[in-house]
């Protein structure tokens, strides 16, 4: 019983702080509040279990999202490759002719991607296969730098790098197509 | 590319990306796309707050979690070691066995709810000692020491007997009103029970001094035996009271005065509960003063 308080509180201090941004990686990545509960949850509890295999003072959170990157993929890991059908130069040449008729970079936004809803946005999102999605989140949305990055997924910095650039292109392709599926295309005309 | 979007290039290398995109339209245009697309990403989604309930399981799941762990002292490595187990089983087995004899033979009557159930544990989860009272008072094995069918005397009775003046209420529709209050390990427990026909609300009460909230808990062993769950203390705080639907199906509610906690166990439905120990109803709240 005694042994139980200084753990408790440890990990109380160390780890609890990183709930909003566990949950938010966890809501991106499922697309889903109740699964992203579910997986937060879960990487507590194993964080909790194997808290005493953690060194303290360390960084926590990359810790935290180590574990979580585990669970989801025992959970939700699907087949995922890289879509069949994605026309990357579409959007390039489209960019190559509203750029200078743009007012400033909003304007040049919107003419690309029109007014998604953000659940437009998180289902583009839910589209990338998984370890691009992964990096554009980390990186997009939460923030995070290329080192922290490659901490918290344990690839190399190079990876990340190289998955940020296909990732967003994929990302800005998907899109483009929702934007145009929601009639931006006249934009274009 | 993706360096120099995310300003992650060292100086000479960000130099020499920029002196490529100024001759390379193709690049620039890359360049500019993805910087777009970040920017996009970021403007457009948001960061969301954790929801409370999702806060809420965490620190429940975390509470049980270390409730869980106290119990892993020496006794319960004991009992959860496999060679052990068989001997232990057949001991208990002797041990029962001679009890029930010698029970028997003097004619030892199992004590009720006077003892209330959870007595001798270090701590004990408010919640779940009046879910299992509550269970006493359906099956009747909770015998009051007062019955009345007016509140004034039930509350006479505690305010004399337990320390604290216990805020209740006067639910003119009962068949009858109980009290009785008993001794939790050194700490006064005020209980009071309405029977309306086949409907019951159990309310028992501690001095707040006694009940405290995880994990101070902890560190209270041997002086403060009754804790709140984290949640219950949370959702007082924030609106004044709490309320339940337990794995029995049974509606708790909480609340506190002054001096005392009260925790509330019914098998009416929640909006019922609230009516009866809401004012507001013509069953109005009744201080247990003399």
């Amino acid at each position: 019983m005694e042994q139980a308080l200084p753990k408790h509180k440890n990990f109380e201090t160390e780890m609890l702080p990183h709930m909003a941004a566990l949950y938010n990686f966890a809501l991106r990545m499922t697309g889903d509040p109740d699964d992203a509960k579910d997986l937060v949850q879960e990487t507590y509890m194993k964080a909790y279990r194997f808290f005493d295999k953690y060194s303290q003072g360390t960084n926590a959170k990359a810790w935290l999202f180590r574990i979580m990157k585990n669970s989801y993929i025992n959970r939700y890991r699907k087949e995922s490759k890289e879509p069949d059908k994605i026309d990357y130069d579409e959007i390039k040449d489209f960019y190559a002719t509203v750029k200078d008729s743009a007012v400033d970079t909003n304007d040049l936004q919107e003419k690309i991607f029109g007014n998604l809803f953000e659940d437009e946005i998180a289902e583009a999102l839910q589209e990338l296969p998984e370890d691009f999605r992964t990096v554009v989140i980390l990186c997009d949305i939460e923030g995070y730098t290329y080192e922290e990055i490659a901490d918290f997924i344990e690839i190399p910095i190079g990876t990340v790098r190289s998955r940020l650039h296909r990732g967003r292109k994929m990302l800005r392709s998907m899109l483009r197509d929702y934007a145009l599926a929601r009639g931006f295309k006249d934009v274009e005309d | 590319m993706s360096g120099a979007v995310d300003n992650q290039l060292l100086r000479d290398e960000n130099k020499d990306f920029h002196n490529h995109i100024e001759i390379c339209g193709s690049c620039r245009d890359e360049y500019e796309l993805e910087k777009l697309t970040k920017a996009y990403l970021k403007k457009r989604i948001t960061f969301v707050d954790v929801p409370y309930d999702v806060e809420k399981a965490i620190m429940a799941q975390f509470s049980s979690k270390v409730s869980k762990r106290k119990d892993h002292g020496f006794i319960s490595r004991l009992f959860s070691n496999r060679a052990i187990q068989p001997i232990l089983a057949v001991g208990l087995m002797i041990f029962v066995g001679i009890a029930l004899i010698f029970a028997n033979r003097a004619n030892i009557i199992l004590p009720n709810l006077q003892q209330p159930a959870g007595v001798g544990l270090a701590q004990q989860d408010a919640l779940s000692l009046a879910e299992t009272n509550f269970q006493d008072v359906l099956s009747g094995k909770f015998k009051p020491e007062i019955t009345a069918a007016a509140m004034s005397d039930v509350a006479s009775y505690i305010n004399q007997n337990a320390g604290f003046a216990m805020q209740l209420p006067s639910v003119a529709s009962a068949d009858w009103i109980g009290g009785l209050v008993s001794n939790y390990d050194g700490n006064k427990m005020a209980q009071v029970v309405y029977k309306m026909g086949e409907d019951y609300i159990y309310i028992c009460s501690f001095a707040k001094s006694v009940v405290v909230s995880p994990p101070e808990a902890k560190v209270a062993s041997g002086q403060k035996k009754i804790f709140l769950p984290l949640d219950c203390t949370k959702a007082i705080e924030n609106r004044g009271w709490f309320w339940s639907e337990n794995s029995n199906g049974d509606t708790q509610a909480a609340w506190t005065s002054d001096d005392h906690v009260c925790i509330a166990t019914s098998n009416l439905e929640k909006n019922d509960l609230v009516a009866y120990l809401s004012p507001s109803t013509g069953d109005s709240k009744e201080t247990a003063k003399p």
